[in-house]
């Protein structure tokens, strides 16, 4: 097996698309059976009453940050030929910050209020409204930022990179971060959550 | 989960349950899991609405649009359209497996998600500045949660864990400002 | 033990399963060192085209001198490694080079004979990720005339006049070490003016595999 296929030619561009299409689709299904369609629950992340945003990311990023690496250890998948999201360390983190308080505010992020509003959430759809503006502001002021935004770049920097790591340990890590993690926020929930609230799910 | 008491039951079914969190991250793991695999990326959300904007600019002024390195990034060769782009196809998906689970599960109905105590107009104008200020995030980051935090944060990127980082202090940070908003 | 298993909640299966994986991946060692690479090709070519890929004989010397920090690489064979080499350098073949785990920030520079050595090195070092590569422009021929044998011509400018003084403190300097025929110098030694590293910032090509 030669994995990534479409990166070793499997397929051409056009039934990439038909893929992207389906990924999609998946990837909408899940978000709002997580409740991610809701900014109710979104947002309940930051009031600690439902930590799912939470738990659901990192239970995320844990499944295919695992299948990644035994997939790779495995010789089914090059991990050299996915595409690593580059770092620009400050703008990033200033783009974090910004993004957070869109976030609290506006109660979606740029996936969620799609679903948001597929399912009829009006707010979901201004939403989305509002972040086309922001783009399109963001772009007509491009020239000003432009040398922030490309300030510090790191190119395919990874955490066993920085961390001098080995890639297992990191792994690891992680997983035990995460597992950590979501003790914690189940704590957190039996704490904060309503009493109206039924415990769990 | 229980759903909020005054919410209008449109539907004849009542709403389902959503998904135990670990279970729906599990999906999405394995989906985007898929889409490195078949793919060799990531998934991506704000990156399909830079596209839509790039393509509307350079509908309205391909000349100017030419000129501004960011929607020229995202207008591709020319001759080429932007919109036959796979993030584009791949948002297209996104509302349409949106829509299938939520009417799977009752949840479709129209709706305002607020807190009991904000108007409906007012929720409406936060969603609206919202949704502009993480517009201007997600550019200045390169991607949203989907784009940075789930994948990137899966292939380790240094700057997506920067973000995801950031974002979630910022968010705890201002959340007592918005709280009337939600509570 | 059966009964506690099958009496554990989903959740904590799942996290039991996640963190048997993790704990495993600590034992598998890393998948992703493997001779299979992917090279930025774009990225080298305007690299080697801004003459970021080499050093000059004067600006390594000048390196030597201020004990930067650095590795000098032979990549010749060991009867003319023994014969003469740049003071500092340490003698590898090809494939000890490959074989060596550097960190990917170190500053290397690689010479050979005539420099063709070095560039073929340079590639694979470069297909590795290493960042900080460099070789000698001209290979050891141009370190022996630039440097330890200097030579001014009649007709020299004013400025090759000055290069020309600043090669004869150098040669000085080399001279003492391993020089094979001792020069003498009336010219006292410059202090050398420091060279900032040069430092390469890549930056990749533009691809849009994220937002």
């Amino acid at each position: 097996m030669n994995a990534p296929f479409y990166k070793f030619g499997l397929f051409g561009e056009d039934a990439s698309l038909v893929v992207a299409l389906l990924i999609g689709i998946g990837f909408g299904f899940f978000l709002e059976r997580a409740g991610f369609g809701s900014a109710r629950k979104l947002a309940a992340q930051f009031y600690f009453t439902d930590l799912r945003v939470f738990k659901v990311m990192f239970t995320a990023i844990v499944t295919a940050m695992l299948g990644v690496f035994w997939l790779s250890w495995l010789g089914l998948l090059d991990y050299t030929q996915v595409a690593v999201p580059s770092t620009y360390l400050i703008p990033q983190i200033v783009g974090g910050l910004v993004f957070g308080i869109g976030f609290v505010m506006g109660g979606y992020c740029p996936g969620t209020c799609c679903v948001a509003a597929a399912t009829g959430r009006l707010d979901g759809f201004v939403h989305l409204f509002g972040m086309i503006s922001g783009i399109l502001l963001f772009g007509e002021l491009f020239s000003f930022v432009e040398g922030f935004y490309h300030s510090t770049p790191m190119g395919r920097a990874t955490l066993p990179d920085l961390l001098q790591l080995p890639f297992g340990l990191t792994i690891f890590l992680i997983v035990l971060l995460a597992l950590a993690g979501f003790a914690a926020a189940e704590w957190l929930e039996g704490k904060f959550a309503p009493s109206t609230e039924e415990a769990g799910s | 989960m229980t759903m909020n008491p005054d919410s209008e039951m449109s539907n004849l079914t009542t709403p389902q349950p959503y998904m135990s969190p670990y279970l729906a991250g599990i999906g999405l793991g394995l989906v985007l899991l898929a889409a490195f695999v078949i793919m060799g990326r990531g998934l991506g959300a704000s990156g399909a609405f830079t596209s839509f904007v790039a393509a509307g600019v350079g509908t309205v002024a391909p000349e100017y649009a030419r000129s501004n390195t960011l929607y020229a990034e995202y207008l591709g060769a020319p001759g080429t359209n932007p919109l036959k782009d796979w993030l584009v196809f791949e948002i297209i998906g996104v509302v349409i497996g949106g829509l299938i689970s939520g009417a799977l599960a009752g949840r479709v109905r129209r709706d305002v998600e607020k807190g009991p105590r904000i108007s409906v107009n007012k929720r409406l104008v936060f969603a609206f500045f919202g949704g502009g200020i993480m517009g201007i995030g997600s550019k200045l980051a390169r991607g949203c949660t989907s784009g940075q935090a789930l994948t990137g944060g899966a292939m380790l990127s240094i700057g997506s864990w920067a973000f995801m980082i950031a974002v979630f202090a910022s968010a705890y940070a201002v959340a007592y400002l918005f709280r009337r908003q939600w509570q | 033990m059966i009964r506690q298993l099958t009496s554990l909640s989903l959740n904590k299966w799942l996290a039991l399963a996640a963190g048997g994986l993790g704990v495993l991946a600590l034992f598998a060692g890393s998948p992703f060192q493997g001779h299979r690479v992917t090279i930025d090709l774009k990225d080298l070519a305007r690299t080697i085209e801004s003459e970021g890929d080499h050093v000059e004989a004067d600006q390594l010397a000048e390196r030597i001198m201020l004990k930067s920090r650095m590795r000098v690489i032979d990549l010749r064979d060991s009867i003319s490694f023994a014969s003469y080499h740049i003071p500092t350098a340490q003698l590898l073949s090809m494939e000890e080079l490959l074989e060596e785990r550097s960190p990917k920030e170190e500053m290397l520079v690689l010479y050979s004979e005539g420099g063709i050595h070095a560039a073929q090195a340079w590639m694979l070092l470069k297909a590795k990720g290493l960042a900080n590569v460099y070789t000698l422009k001209g290979g050891l021929n141009a370190w022996k005339e630039d440097i330890l044998f200097p030579v001014l011509s009649e007709t020299a400018s004013p400025e090759e006049r000055v290069l020309f003084a600043k090669r004869k403190a150098l040669s000085e300097y080399f001279g003492r070490e391993s020089l094979p025929v001792r020069r003498d110098t009336t010219a006292a030694p410059a202090k050398p003016r420091p060279v900032p590293p040069a430092k390469v910032v890549l930056e990749r090509e533009k691809t849009r595999d994220g937002c």
